[in-house]
């Protein structure tokens, strides 16, 4: 593990304030993510590794605050950029893709126009006719048929599994260094789980680094190459997938590998 | 099947409305009748007694029982015939017809005005919620809505037309005249519009697709503008539409404080004049625009928000 | 119940008092019930009398808001103004609760066709146009504040019906009604007892609130020369006389102006405060749409 980490967090905090007490959602973690390799974040829900990807977005809102740390992409801390840098590397150089897809995708406007503007964003001076093909190759890459009528569809006239490999498709269109997967099969049917996993799986030979949040053991085991685990807001082990499995230290990691076998 | 219920349901309640409607005009027209007989008489040159009273309300079918009457008053209405103004002797369809293009010209204005206004509000109190832009807007939408709109007329009129005489003081319906009158009209909707687009927009906010917008690198301040706006303003519809409704039936006070020559305006200047064919015909006209504008706008958001909840 | 009764009246005032714009609110509405009730003893002038010769002065001690253009005291004629706007709204106020409170008892009580009955005509009472009525009843019986007072009482029950309707269909199965019944009890009796705690709330925050509305209307139709008939005078009529010396003299609309402002302004404060003190969750008080998907 002498390699430069593509993203690399050290010490964050994020606590959320509410009236009397303060909820310490992500306490003081520390990790690193690789180009080329799966790093998946495992918890139950509650744990904070859905504030982590927040957090690592900037994208806390309300009443929680990231109150400590730093989070270094290329070496650049995160937390020290302002509004308008952030938002240029949102969506450019790390892309998200969300939990529920339906719930993610717009419900009013068009596939088509969601995925333009995720390339426009970004690419000013692209052509609309570039942009279109870029989006139906795209589509058919993450194994979708008929792109030219998905493009034309509202998010509602499509199935979930349609809706995860259209926002995946979304997060890819800019070719994106880190990608963050936050429990991106639980909402899905069983059989499109593996499909869409596959395809993030892929994702990996592109030299990409991908941060997979799960709660599923064995969706870890099949694909990722470092684990963390998360408990409580903090992380109680970390190391290779077969460090982890194979000699857990923690006594909650105990827990949670017999809960699976 | 649920909403062809609602329709129905809503239709039948059109029903009762228009009759009551109906009845209130046609009770004006029988009181304008009665008047209209001596006018006659006088205008004949007729001495006005007794005998020649009843012959000529015979000739006018007053002497018919009251629901014959009605029915054949109503047989004129189908067709348009509100009798003639007292006032300017002309078929009074004519003369509501000829100001009805004034009233509108003045209620889509207002309208284009209070949404003109209450959009990028609603955006700015959205994105700085519960923070200083946000109290100020809110301060200033509760007193706009609590205010009577003919004071506010009244207030522009004297600070805009008065003191600084940028506007003359009397508008006289005239195109390059309507700011007045038609901002004044636009505030106490706005205020409303800008409460419900908030609140709505606010709700938006925490949705999952408005974080993922956020996450493609759309600012805040886009993310709302781009995927919030549309989604927040279809609950607004059925407000803009009564409020629109409201509004072509002709602001009485407003259109006679900026002597702006609409129906409200005629309408009330009738009523001084005891012109009744015009009233009745005033109360005919907008009461069926102003109820099928309402049964159309209800029908049509059944459609639109497969959300709603009929039940 | 009695002590009930007293601790949920104090709860009120505790959270009312917290709120500084609903205690502005209470504070002027205050003033202007007194200046209305003691208008006769404050007032310095005869408000009707009518002296050329001091006509359109500016406000000195004698004449506090100054004189209008029949040389009249502003000041006394805005205070007995004040009497007759509030005196008209209070009591279509009344009359509203009248109508309203027996008709959402009736038809929550009786329930069947008398309640489809009750609410249908609420519904039509809650969507017709306010203002069209107003002007074909005028048109019928001639411009008077009168008319356009039955009008508001006409259409304005609705709401109130409706949220002691609800509150009697709440109440009617509850437990403990069945068990003062088997006690013995009358029915009616005990449900009359608990609609008094159960939607005083509603009932007060939906009052306030409509009384500002109704002031704000009845003046709009005197205001335009429908309402009040002069010699009489409210803010109304003060007001369009005021408006005619809108270049010359327009402090003479000031007054009415602001005292119509004002008392909107109080009561809808006042409002707001009741029903964030005694309504914190829902907003039953705010429903002023009338169409309900039902």
């Amino acid at each position: 593990m002498n390699e430069i980490p593509i993203l690399e967090i050290k010490n964050l905090k994020t606590y959320f304030y509410q009236k009397e007490e303060t909820i310490k959602a992500v306490d003081d973690i520390s990790m690193k993510a690789f180009s080329g390799k799966i790093t998946a974040i495992v918890g139950e829900s509650g744990s904070g590794k859905s504030v982590t990807t927040l957090s690592i977005l900037r994208l806390i809102q309300g009443n929680g605050k990231i109150i400590g740390g730093e989070i270094l992409l290329k070496g650049e801390d995160m937390l020290k950029m302002t509004e308008k840098q952030l938002c240029s590397i949102r969506g450019k150089d790390i892309s998200m893709i969300f939990q529920d897809p339906s719930g993610a995708l717009n419900p009013v406007i068009k596939i088509k126009k969601q995925l333009i503007e995720a390339i426009k964003l970004h690419n000013k001076q692209i052509s609309k006719k570039e942009c279109i093909e870029k989006c139906i190759k795209m589509i058919k890459a993450v194994g979708l048929r008929e792109p030219e009528k998905i493009m034309e569809s509202y998010p509602f006239e499509l199935s979930g599994g349609m809706c995860q490999r259209a926002m995946v498709a979304m997060a890819l269109l800019s070719t994106p260094k880190v990608l963050i997967a936050d429990e991106p099969t639980t909402s899905l049917d069983l059989t499109i789980q593996a499909v869409i996993l596959d395809e993030i799986y892929k994702l990996k030979g592109k030299n990409m680094a991908i941060i997979l949040i799960t709660h599923d053991l064995s969706v870890v085991a099949q694909m990722a190459d470092d684990v963390y685990i998360m408990h409580n807001g903090h992380i109680v082990e970390s190391g290779t997938v077969f460090d982890v499995f194979d000699v857990p230290k923690h006594e909650y990691t105990k827990s949670l590998l017999r809960s699976i076998s | 099947m649920k909403k062809v219920r609602f329709i129905i349901k809503r239709i039948a309640q059109v029903i009762p409305m228009l009759f009551i409607v109906s009845v209130l005009a046609f009770t004006l027209s029988n009181l304008s009748a009665g008047d209209a007989a001596a006018i006659t008489l006088r205008g004949d040159g007729v001495e006005v007694t007794k005998e020649n009273l009843e012959a000529v309300r015979s000739e006018f079918g007053l002497d018919k029982s009251l629901p014959e009457q009605y029915l054949n008053w109503l047989k004129k209405v189908v067709k348009f015939d509100f009798g003639t103004s007292f006032q300017t002797k002309k078929p009074v369809i004519n003369e509501i017809a000829r100001r009805f293009p004034t009233t509108l010209k003045l209620a889509i204005t207002a309208t284009f005005f209070s949404l003109l206004l209450a959009i990028p509000i609603a955006l700015i109190s959205a994105r700085y919620q519960n923070r200083l832009p946000d109290h100020i807007f809110r301060l200033l939408c509760t007193a706009l809505a609590t205010m009577p709109d003919y004071w506010v007329g009244l207030m522009l009129m004297f600070v805009f037309a008065v003191l600084l005489k940028i506007f003359p003081v009397i508008s006289g319906s005239e195109m390059k005249n309507i700011f007045l009158p038609a901002i004044t009209l636009s505030l106490a909707p706005m205020a409303t519009y800008v409460r419900l687009l908030r609140n709505n927009l606010v709700e938006i906010k925490g949705f999952e697709y408005m974080k993922a917008a956020r996450a493609k690198g759309l600012s805040e301040t886009m993310a709302l503008i781009k995927h919030g706006l549309k989604n927040a303003m279809v609950p607004c519809l059925t407000m803009l539409g009564t409020n629109f409704g409201i509004l072509v039936s002709g602001s009485f006070a407003i259109e006679t404080i900026f002597s702006w020559n609409g129906i409200g305006k005629f309408a009330v200047e009738s009523i001084k004049l005891k012109d009744f064919p015009v009233i009745q015909c005033y109360i005919m006209v907008v009461a069926f625009t102003y109820i099928m504008l309402n049964l159309a706008l209800d029908i049509i958001y059944v459609f639109i928000d497969p959300k709603i909840q009929l039940d | 119940m009695k002590s009930e009764n007293k601790r949920l009246f104090k709860n009120i005032i505790e959270v009312l008092m917290k709120d500084k714009l609903a205690v502005a609110g209470l504070v002027i509405v205050l003033v202007f019930l007194i200046l209305g009730a003691f208008a006769s003893q404050i007032a310095p002038h005869d408000p009707i009398e009518v002296v050329l010769s001091r006509k359109l002065q500016l406000p000195s001690l004698e004449f506090p808001m100054g004189t209008d253009n029949m040389g009249r005291c502003i000041f006394s004629r805005i205070l007995y103004g004040t009497r007759v706007s509030l005196y008209n709204a209070l009591v279509v106020l009344a009359a509203i609760l009248a109508v309203g409170i027996p008709l959402g008892i009736t038809a929550g009580y009786v329930g069947g066709w008398v309640d489809n009955l009750i609410m249908r005509l609420s519904d039509i009472a809650s969507t017709f146009p306010s203002s069209l009525l107003a002007l074909a009843i005028v048109g019928i019986a001639g411009p008077s504040m009168k008319n356009i007072m039955i009008v508001f009482i006409f259409l304005w029950w609705a709401p109130f019906a409706r949220i002691i309707r609800g509150t009697v269909i709440k109440i009617k199965e509850k437990d403990f009604v069945t068990a003062a019944v088997s006690c013995g009890s009358s029915r009616f009796k005990i449900i009359i007892n608990h609609i008094f705690l159960n939607s005083v709330s509603p009932i007060i925050v939906l009052s306030t609130l409509r009384v500002a509305a109704i002031i704000m209307h009845l003046a709009a139709f005197s205001f335009i020369g429908l309402g009040t008939q002069p010699p009489q005078a409210d803010w109304g009529v003060m007001l369009n006389d005021g408006r005619q010396f809108i270049t010359t003299n327009p402090i003479l609309m000031l007054w009415p102006g602001l005292a119509i402002m004002f008392s909107v302004f109080g009561l809808n404060m006042l409002g707001e405060g009741f029903n964030s003190a005694l309504l914190p969750i829902s907003g039953e008080g705010n429903s002023q749409k009338g169409v309900k998907y039902e």
